[in-house]
């Protein structure tokens, strides 16, 4: 179990190189003792050579050696930098983003204002009013930079402020001084690292584009901008002067932005992870049912695989004019099953082994293009969340319109008719004006409408309904599971998904008890309710609460329902 | 049993026309599970955020402990609301990522005053077991490292174990799978038995407020359309509403 998110293999190379040139930066001009910084005429311009690996530059000083001295300049100026903006980015963000109201609007006014400057020019301005040396670029610098953090900070506050976890503790009665410290600031750091790592890298460049233009360190002093400024001169006779401090500023920033991008990566909490799975073989008789002569879907030995399997070899089979209710905890494996079947498994999964059958036709024997086809006609899919299986920027009529097309209707005003007729067999009233609507105009109960109409205009042999009336108040469920019950009635099969066993009980025929990727129990819905051949249908059964079963603890088999 | 949380004429409106809560009156007394029952839109969760102090209701009161905190605001409204805590619905964003579980829940005890490191430490660990998690095995976990169902142990452990006098439960177990849903519906009976506190468990779902509460409020479109006591609403309920509600519960024939 990995108890903490780590670094990513490139983010770890990129820190140890930056610590590595951070030491050579501090070490080894101390260890050289001066002598390869030292004017000395009687090497001018030497190029790279075994004694001076960079060559030496105008006043014969090696090159390599006044890059690490000067690195002291460039890497302490980006380090002040970041660290002064991200102190004061950090007051500014905290109250703005925890208090809010007032505060807040005055200081990102104050910020826009710092924003809205070009940054290069806000920080001329105070390097002409301050005067140019190392600690009034800093200044300015660390000025310039500030809004960046405070902005960064800002929205992590104002996110974590509404987060159940701080109100908890609010509620509880933590002082905002503690709620902001000991709950928000944590989670902000470690937002604020890959903002740092990115900062110090645009620091670095700040810094050498400023003393590169003449603007940042004055002559007297060295850094890997300045002497790119003082290698123009010498271009064509000594590209060498120029080309490594060009080098070692671009390598540096490359690897602080590899580093926080590494650091982007940690910032979202680790992912959760599932329950182990226990595995329970299936009862041998549910899984051996013949095939009855009018099924319309059959599946035999489905196994679905990711890194490992998510589905075991399941079977199940729906005839015409049947409803099979397929229950299930989340993970169960029951919306991949829908997925396989409609051939809309996501990217990473895939199906390993099992033979589908869909109203007799293997959709495997035919072309890919026919296979599409096939399915789009043959399947009616209807999904728990329907505004994101409805495309946002097309009215709802056209999208439906296309579903007609697929039944091989070409004339417009049928089609037009067609559309009409299924937004009004869905009871949505004026189905002229829902017709036009775009999918967010609607009401969640109203889309689910749609997608139910989208669902039957290709008149289909089977639906699967994954899920849907999961998100949808009393009424408009009750009239999804009533057009379900209409359309079992007119001899589609209906493969229907959900995790609440007492809808299941209302609505199916059959029932298929999914756990961990595999088919526990199978038959007709109230066998299987009224006699569980398993321990885990029994526990689930007596898991659901109710008026009925007050005072009794929950999960723990009573007599009544399992004899 | 004493009052310990009334609600009076409360009203609050998020645009000019349309009125989120109408006239809310409902009591809790000491000790006392009442769930409030209503569809999405009907105004429940807002009703927590008021007694959470994330909103401010336009007119009426809040009286808790004998106490008008509806605009109480800072450090007095702090004091006046010792003994509240929340457990929210979903299990993944109402605990730290970053913290350990014992952290989490000790943090409890800092914020209600608990000096002794010792005594906090051993109010953690009795805690963890109550609600089934071993601290040896668990204490120093992160919340990744644990299921939903187990999160929401913690979350229940942290509001509870600084024996709190109201706990207000917001679709707390609404996200759970069913047998998960179970323990941990198990697990709240038992701890408001044994300890006594008072809960608002807000829920969409009937049968988890049938099986659960002593008394029901129904809420709808803003207003409390019934309440009464859980047997009397579900076996006699009299507002239409109610009724439609509970016959849904029962299965078609």
């Amino acid at each position: 179990m990995k108890r903490r998110r780590r670094l990513s293999r490139e983010g770890c190379l990129a820190l140890v190189l930056l610590i590595l040139l951070l030491l050579a930066v501090i070490f080894v001009p101390v260890l050289d003792g001066g002598r390869g910084s030292a004017m000395n005429s009687g090497r001018r311009l030497l190029p790279p050579s075994a004694a001076h690996l960079f060559g030496t530059d105008n006043y014969g000083r090696d090159i390599l050696i006044c890059l690490l001295e000067g690195g002291r300049a460039t890497l302490g100026i980006a380090a002040g930098t970041v660290l002064l903006g991200c102190l004061a980015g950090l007051v500014i963000g905290a109250f703005s983003g925890f208090f809010g109201g007032r505060v807040d609007w005055l200081l990102m006014r104050f910020n826009d204002a710092l924003l809205s400057f070009p940054s290069i020019l806000l920080a001329l301005l105070f390097i002409t009013v301050l005067g140019g040396g190392k600690w009034q670029l800093l200044l300015a610098m660390g000025l310039m930079f500030t809004p960046s953090f405070a902005r960064v900070v800002r929205t992590g506050f104002m996110q974590q402020r509404q987060s159940p976890h701080v109100i908890r503790v609010q509620v509880m009665g933590a002082s905002p001084w503690r709620v902001m410290t000991v709950h928000i600031l944590p989670t902000i750091l470690v937002r604020l690292s890959s903002a740092i790592a990115i900062g110090f890298a645009n620091a670095i460049l700040t810094e050498s584009s400023l003393s590169f233009l003449g603007l940042g360190i004055p002559p007297s002093e060295r850094s890997w901008g300045r002497m790119l400024h003082d290698a123009q001169s010498f271009i064509f006779e000594a590209p060498w002067f120029a080309v490594f401090p060009g080098l070692i500023i671009v390598l540096t920033v490359l690897l602080a932005f590899v580093l926080g991008s590494a650091l982007t990566l940690l910032r979202t909490a680790p992912a959760p992870l599932n329950d182990q799975p226990v595995k329970e073989t299936p009862p041998a008789d549910s899984l051996a049912a013949e095939l009855p002569a009018d099924a319309l879907l059959a599946v035999s030995g489905l196994t679905l695989a990711a890194t490992e399997d998510l589905v075991h070899g399941i079977s199940l089979h729906v005839s015409a004019g049947e409803i099979l209710g397929l229950v299930g905890e989340s993970g169960s494996g029951k919306t991949m099953t829908a997925l396989a079947i409609a051939d809309l498994l996501p990217r990473g999964i895939r199906r390993r082994s099992g033979r589908i059958l869909i109203a007799g036709q293997d959709p495997d024997e035919l072309s890919a293009s026919e296979r599409r086809r096939f399915l789009a006609r043959r399947i009616g899919f209807c999904y728990q969340d329907a505004l994101a299986a409805l495309n946002p920027l097309l009215p709802v009529g056209r999208q439906i319109a296309e579903s007609v097309r697929l039944t091989g209707e070409t004339d417009r005003d049928r089609i037009r008719a067609r559309v009409l007729e299924l937004l009004a067999k869905v009871r949505l009233a004026q189905p002229e004006t829902v017709a036009r609507a775009l999918p967010h105009e609607l009401s969640g109960g109203m889309r689910q409408r749609v997608l139910l109409a989208m669902a039957l205009a290709v008149e289909p042999n089977l639906i699967l309904a994954d899920e849907p009336t999961a998100a949808l108040d009393g009424e408009t469920a009750d009239f999804v599971l009533d057009e379900l019950r209409r359309q079992r009635g007119q001899g589609r099969a209906i493969l229907f998904i959900s995790h609440d066993i007492d809808l299941v009980r209302r609505l199916a025929d059959r029932v298929a008890v999914m756990r961990h990727g595999q088919i526990v129990e199978c038959g007709p819905t109230e066998e299987v309710f009224l006699r569980p051949r398993t321990d885990y249908t029994r526990m689930l059964l007596a898991s659901k609460p109710s008026f009925a079963r007050r005072g009794l603890l929950l999960g723990i088999q009573t007599g009544g329902e399992t004899s | 049993m004493s009052e310990l949380l009334r609600l009076r004429d409360l009203r609050l409106a998020y645009t000019s026309e349309r009125l989120v809560l109408r006239d809310i009156d409902l009591v809790i007394h000491e000790g006392d599970v009442t769930g409030l029952i209503g569809e999405s839109g009907s105004g429940k969760t807002t009703i927590a955020r008021l007694l959470s102090g994330e909103l401010e209701a336009e007119a009426g009161q809040i009286l808790y402990a004998g106490t008008d905190i509806t605009h109480l605001r800072g450090a007095a409204r702090r004091r006046a609301t010792a003994g509240m805590s929340m457990v929210f619905q979903d299990p993944y964003t109402s605990l730290d990522p970053w913290r350990s579980v014992a952290a989490q829940v000790e943090e409890s005890l800092i914020i209600r005053g608990e000096r002794d490191r010792e005594a906090r430490r051993r109010r953690v660990d009795a805690i963890l077991r109550a609600v089934g998690l071993d601290p040896e095995r668990y204490g120093e976990r992160v919340p990744a490292e644990l299921s939903g169902g187990q999160r929401q142990r913690v979350a229940i452990a942290a509001a509870t174990v600084a024996r709190p006098r109201l706990l207000i439960a917001d679709e707390a177990v609404s996200a759970l799978d069913i047998p998960v849903q179970a323990q941990i519906l198990n697990l709240l009976s038992l701890l408001s038995g044994s300890m006594g506190f008072a809960c608002l468990f807000i829920s969409h779902d009937l049968n988890v407020v049938a099986w659960l509460c002593d008394h029901v409020a129904v809420l709808h479109e803003g207003e409390i359309v019934e309440y009464g006591e859980t047997e009397r609403v579900f076996t006699a309920p009299r507002h239409p509403r109610t009724q439609a509600l509970v016959r849904r519960l029962a299965p078609d024939p």
